[in-house]
């Protein structure tokens, strides 16, 4: 294999297939990036066997063939090059030559064919998604994952496609949040499947990176697949049973209270200093006249913050992980919310104003 | 200041409630634990049964060989617990400092009760009398400066003994004593340290530090401290305990790393059980492995979120278990530690799914502690404590 191309592109491609590399497998080849040349580009992919990245390049090829290369030593002396063309050359003996000007790095790599092979998909449901509206569909759901490896099922995100709609929905059993949104594309058939929460992060990395307009869905048997342009991200499935989560949305109310959104939420950033030494408790107040926040920790001292809202229903008190609400609070566009509550101890619905694609369901904590 | 710590330790618990409650086992040899032939152990034996060479942990098949008239009764587990708690609750009033090792045993610092209690002499002999009194079994007690010479002491003139060892005396108590009898000091060790000519505890006191280090690392330096009486160490009360650990270290060394994993998941429920006791959570975990050759190694594993869920704690510290097992190292201890610790209403937190598996795990919990307060620990595990043989 023989090729040359822009330093630029190439460090950018190596820098987005990179987050696949798996840093502690103990198959080492999957800490290498795996480089083939075809014709006229230049595809590289990393992959840890849950989650790939590929990337393809237009590049001039004067020999075709693949090679792989240890992924951080390829990134570094690509990212230290002058700006100008890169040739890299591998030879029979999996020796990679990096030129650039008048420097020259010859690293080892391994062969090719030793590289697992990313699953592409061929069959499945496949759907086109707005980049910028799937980026805030995952951005407003995936942070609600569970971190507990020992429920897998919980770290990961219900992805489903109907019809025009795609819908995300991620709990760790405290706090649920669910996001709606149009498909650009019918899907070919409907799919559910669960993402794990991690991928998504990765996948909010290049939808934050790319320029296209459209991301094309793929879910199949036990992959799903995302495919912006040049790059794909393919991702293995979380297997097993959803929590039943349509049953926790509040189908009612007894109170509901209107605030502008950046006061409140600055107002519990404040709260959360002294809250967090004491599980991130606060305690909200909704009254007739606003709302307050009361942060209480023994070690710290306490907190107090009141606001200006609109109530319907009798006045309530009860006590929330500021953090969770903050979560939320934080990947809102609204300028208004409104949350729903049923009683100091009956889960709260948070809503953007205006927006009936998103729902955020949190637990109180129990207070005294 | 030196402290006064004091270690007490029942003699022959099981066997001498036994004896208490069927008068008719009185002076006989009684073997509390398994049936013989059915690959049961002796959990207890009595003082008359010892004469014959019956210990604890041994076959049943075997201990009954050794004395046939040996009478064999079954564990009573729910009882040893119940005379525990007695036991604790009479300890408790000669200090508030206490820290129970097992069900029959523990520590106390009686540091500056002399006031109250007099002399350690006479403390100790309070403590004997007062547990006679109301347990009608006998306690051996040993008072030091320290928690490892206070336990060495209890052990000397079992049963029923009481030794004082005052500040100073350490050296004329340890000199002659054989170095097994060193906290920690196994058969290995014992070998690897008579290599080096020292067959005594006072020989390895006089023994160059540096040159202890050398063969055995930073256990070399433990070994000299103990050799010589220093052991600083404090009680530590569970109530204020910042860590909470549990280990065991085996009679013979294990390089069978499945009985090592068995051994964990045990290790990880009684750590959980202890942690929920006291209405604990913890975020970090430490596997503790100390080798044949006493070089010992920590692995922690961080969570999260808070946990007082054996199992849990068990599935956190598999990997790095597993991580040693390439090495083939024969184990002589393994221990399981709970450190961030923080109180279970910091966890006020409600669920949205009130059937989960996490509530499931936790009401597991919650009726396995429920049915061990009442019957005592070890009535009742998860089907992985089960082993084969008990």
């Amino acid at each position: 294999m023989k090729i040359r191309c822009a330093k630029d592109e190439l460090y950018e491609a190596i820098q987005t297939v990179q987050r696949a590399v798996s840093g502690r497998s103990t198959l080492p080849i999957l800490n290498n990036v795996l480089l083939e040349a075809d014709d006229d580009t230049l595809c590289l992919v990393a992959y840890d066997l849950e989650f790939g990245i590929e990337c393809t390049l237009a590049v001039k090829v004067e020999a075709r063939g693949g090679a792989t290369i240890p992924a951080r030593i390829l990134a570094e002396v690509v990212g230290s090059m002058p700006e100008a063309e890169i040739t890299i050359e591998v030879d029979e003996r999996q020796v990679v030559t990096i030129t650039c000007g008048g420097s020259r790095y010859e690293i080892h790599g391994l062969p090719a064919e030793e590289f697992p092979r990313l699953p592409l998909l061929t069959e499945g449901a496949r759907a086109l998604v707005n980049r910028a509206r799937f980026r805030q569909l995952i951005r407003s759901t995936s942070f609600a994952t569970s971190v507990d490896e020992t429920r897998p099922i919980l770290t990961g995100v219900l992805t489903q496609l109907t019809a025009d709609t795609i819908m995300l929905v991620a709990t760790d059993t405290h706090r649920l949040a669910w996001a709606k949104g149009n498909l650009d594309e019918p899907v070919s058939a409907p799919a559910s499947a669960i993402i794990p929460g991690r991928i998504y992060g990765e996948l909010l990395r290049v939808l934050n990176a790319v320029s296209e307009e459209q991301c094309e869905i793929c879910i199949g048997e036990n992959q799903a697949q995302f495919r912006l342009g040049r790059v794909a991200v393919q991702s293995r499935l979380i297997e097993g049973e959803f929590p039943n989560w349509e049953k926790v949305v509040p189908k009612d109310h007894q109170t509901r209270v209107t605030v502008e959104a950046e006061s409140f939420r600055q107002a519990l950033r404040r709260a959360a200093i002294v809250a967090r030494e004491d599980a991130n408790k606060i305690i909200l107040g909704i009254k007739d006249d606003g709302i307050t926040i009361t942060a209480d920790s023994q070690e710290v001292g306490t907190g107090h913050e009141e606001l200006a809202a609109t109530l319907e229903g009798p006045p309530v008190s009860i006590g929330f992980n500021a953090r969770y609400l903050l979560d939320s609070l934080n990947v809102m566009d609204a300028e208004e919310i409104w949350i729903d509550l049923r009683g100091p101890l009956e889960s709260g619905l948070v809503c953007p104003m205006g927006d009936d694609g998103y729902r955020y369901i949190l637990m109180p904590m129990q207070v005294g | 200041m030196p402290r006064t710590i004091v270690h007490v330790d029942m003699d022959a618990f099981y066997a001498a409630i036994e004896q208490r409650d069927h008068p008719e086992l009185r002076g006989k040899p009684v073997i509390v634990g398994g049936r013989p032939g059915s690959r049961g152990v002796v959990s207890s034996a009595s003082y008359e049964a010892r004469a014959f060479g019956v210990r604890s942990a041994m076959p049943s098949t075997e201990a009954q060989r050794l004395c046939p008239e040996a009478i064999f009764a079954p564990v009573d587990m729910p009882k040893y617990a119940e005379a525990s708690r007695t036991l604790m609750k009479v300890l408790e009033s000669f200090s508030p400092t206490i820290e129970p090792l097992s069900i029959d045993e523990a520590f106390l610092d009686a540091s500056g009760t002399e006031r109250l209690f007099g002399p350690p002499e006479e403390l100790g002999r309070a403590i004997k009398c007062r547990v006679l009194e109301t347990l009608q079994i006998t306690a051996s007690v040993g008072i030091a400066p320290n928690k490892f010479l206070a336990k060495l002491a209890s052990d000397l003139r079992k049963p029923d003994g009481l030794v004082v060892v005052g500040e100073g005396e350490a050296p004329a108590l340890l000199d002659d004593l054989p170095i097994r009898k060193l906290f920690g000091v196994g058969e290995a060790t014992e070998e690897r340290l008579q290599r080096l000519g020292i067959a005594t505890i006072g020989q390895l006191a006089r023994y160059p530090r540096d040159i202890l280090i050398q063969h055995f690392g930073q256990a070399g330096e433990h070994l000299s401290d103990l050799a010589n009486g220093i052991d600083e160490r404090p009680v530590e009360t569970e109530r204020e305990a910042r860590s909470l650990s549990t280990e065991v270290t085996f009679d013979e060394d294990i390089a069978d790393y499945e009985r090592l994993e068995a051994v964990l998941f045990d290790l990880s429920e009684q750590v959980a059980w202890r942690l929920r006791k006291q209405r604990l959570r913890a975020r970090t975990f430490t596997l503790r492995v100390r080798f044949a050759d006493f070089d010992t190694v920590s692995r922690s594993r961080s969570q999260k979120r808070a946990s007082n869920h054996g199992p849990l704690i068990f599935r956190s510290l598999c990997e790095p278990l597993a991580g040693l097992r390439e090495s083939r190292r024969a184990v002589r201890l393994l221990g399981v530690a709970a450190t961030q610790l923080c109180g279970e209403g910091d966890e006020a937190q409600l669920s949205l799914f009130g059937d989960d598996e996490l509530e499931k795990a936790r009401a597991v919990d919650e009726v396995l502690d429920a049915i061990s307060a009442r019957f005592g620990r070890g009535t009742i595990g998860r089907g992985r404590t089960l082993r084969p043989d008990s």
